[in-house]
């Protein structure tokens, strides 16, 4: 897996992930670049002329190339996916006929450059606030913000953990002759996280976490809205 | 309220911990084939875990908190790939269709495969709802998906699909023998609690 490499001094602002988006786009608030990207996918659906299609999909480049992502980075994000539209657009033009698989494939590298444009011009935090601001009314359906902002930020921070107790599973049944056997890993690992997990939840509980607020009391939580009514 | 109070926290913090545990198994280098190549990963691993160990709501619910984090743009997918264009790509219905594998994995495993008493046919029960949550429902989004965004015929796209039967077979054996052994020393994840409860 690559290994974040130490961000060279003269390309500071080109990170991304952790770091801070640059560029043009970053400037524009999240929720305007969704609803673009959302007409977008109706849009591009909609037409079918190789002219139109191909204005778009320099669109996109620029697009993509205005979020100041370093091109090797680039290059890695769309591997993937250059090489599936590759196997649609050759499977499309031997079988139905070369325009309508060049209309495919710009489609498809449009649409995915607009999408890759969005996430690395938007930061994380900004995301999320976003998601946070969308599914405000699921509140009203019993679902509780504080419980869910717990769950994202606590999985963030369990991935290294497990992948490490995975590796460490692992390394102990390597040293038992148990060399390719999932069920031999799985099982082991999977207990522990629900014992870590058990812990963890005593812990919170005896630090009165305020998970769910109760009727007539004010949520712990910074937001201002009213409380929701009981029941 | 102060009843219900560790049960909602303790239900939140292993949504959270099966979520890390989905993203930790696509740590795994992909392995990429056939027509139309989705790479295989042991994530769909993962996600028939899920459900077979959490139950249909709290399953589903970590396989949403992964893909919101996914789509807010973290790497968490196999590969190291996120952001919006996985979701949007040939490939998003196989994606999206991990949310109603693992509810339908869940209810299946909760209402009917804990149920069997002998342990051939528990197995056997474990492995029929993985099977058809697992794979019957994630092709069922993925295959029509693939069609509709590239344009190839539905036949082709299921043909293409055919490729990954193989290996999410296998991964469905590994996930019951898994479930199956966990659910042994930890009786009280699905049974004891909630069916008590209800």
């Amino acid at each position: 897996m690559g290994a974040p490499r130490p961000p060279r001094p003269g390309h500071r602002a080109a990170r991304t992930h952790g770091g801070v988006p640059s560029g043009v786009l970053a400037r524009i608030p999240a929720g305007p670049k969704f609803g673009f990207l959302f007409i977008a996918s109706l849009g591009i659906y909609a037409v079918a002329d190789l002219f139109v299609l191909s204005a778009v999909f320099v669109l996109a480049v620029t697009a993509a190339v205005l979020t100041r992502t370093p091109l090797p980075r680039l290059a890695r994000l769309l591997a993937g996916l250059v090489l599936i539209v590759g196997i649609v657009v050759l499977t499309l033009g031997l079988t139905t006929g070369w325009v309508a698989a060049a209309v495919s494939g710009l489609r498809l590298l449009s649409l995915c450059l607009f999408a890759y444009a969005v996430s690395l011009s938007t930061s994380f935090s900004e995301m999320l606030a976003l998601f946070e601001r969308v599914l405000r009314p699921t509140r009203h359906l019993g679902l509780n913000p504080a419980q869910t902002s717990l769950a994202l930020s606590m999985t963030i921070r369990f991935i290294p953990e497990i992948r490490a107790k995975y590796l460490e599973v692992r390394e102990a049944q390597f040293a038992r002759g148990l060399h390719n056997s999932p069920v031999a890993v799985l099982v082991p690992l999977i207990v522990r996280t629900l014992e870590s997990a058990q812990e963890i939840s005593d812990a919170l509980d005896a630090r009165c976490f305020d998970s769910a607020p109760a009727p007539g009391r004010a949520p712990r939580s910074t937001t201002t809205a009213p409380a929701p009514p009981p029941g | 309220m102060a009843a219900q109070n560790p049960q909602t926290t303790q239900n939140t913090v292993l949504v959270a911990v099966f979520a890390a545990l989905i993203a930790a198994l696509g740590l795994v280098p992909p392995i990429t084939v056939g027509i139309v190549p989705v790479p295989i990963t042991l994530q769909t691993l993962g996600v028939m875990l899920a459900g077979a160990l959490l139950g249909p709501w709290r399953g589903m619910l970590s396989v949403v908190v992964l893909q919101v984090l996914v789509l807010a743009g973290l790497p968490l997918l196999a590969g190291g790939r996120g952001g919006l264009g996985v979701f949007l790509g040939p490939t998003g219905g196989y994606l999206v269709g991990w949310i109603p594998a693992a509810l339908v994995i869940g209810l299946l495993v909760q209402h009917w495969a804990l149920r069997r008493t002998g342990s051939t046919a528990r197995f056997l029960a474990m492995l029929l709802s993985t099977v058809l949550g697992g794979i019957v429902v994630i092709y069922a989004f993925g295959v029509p998906w693939t069609s509709v965004v590239t344009g190839l015929p539905l036949s082709t796209s299921a043909l293409g699909s055919l490729v990954f039967v193989p290996g999410d077979l296998l991964k469905a054996v590994v996930a019951s023998l898994v479930a199956v052994s966990v659910h042994r020393s930890y009786r009280r994840l699905l049974g004891g609690v909630r069916t008590a409860a209800r």
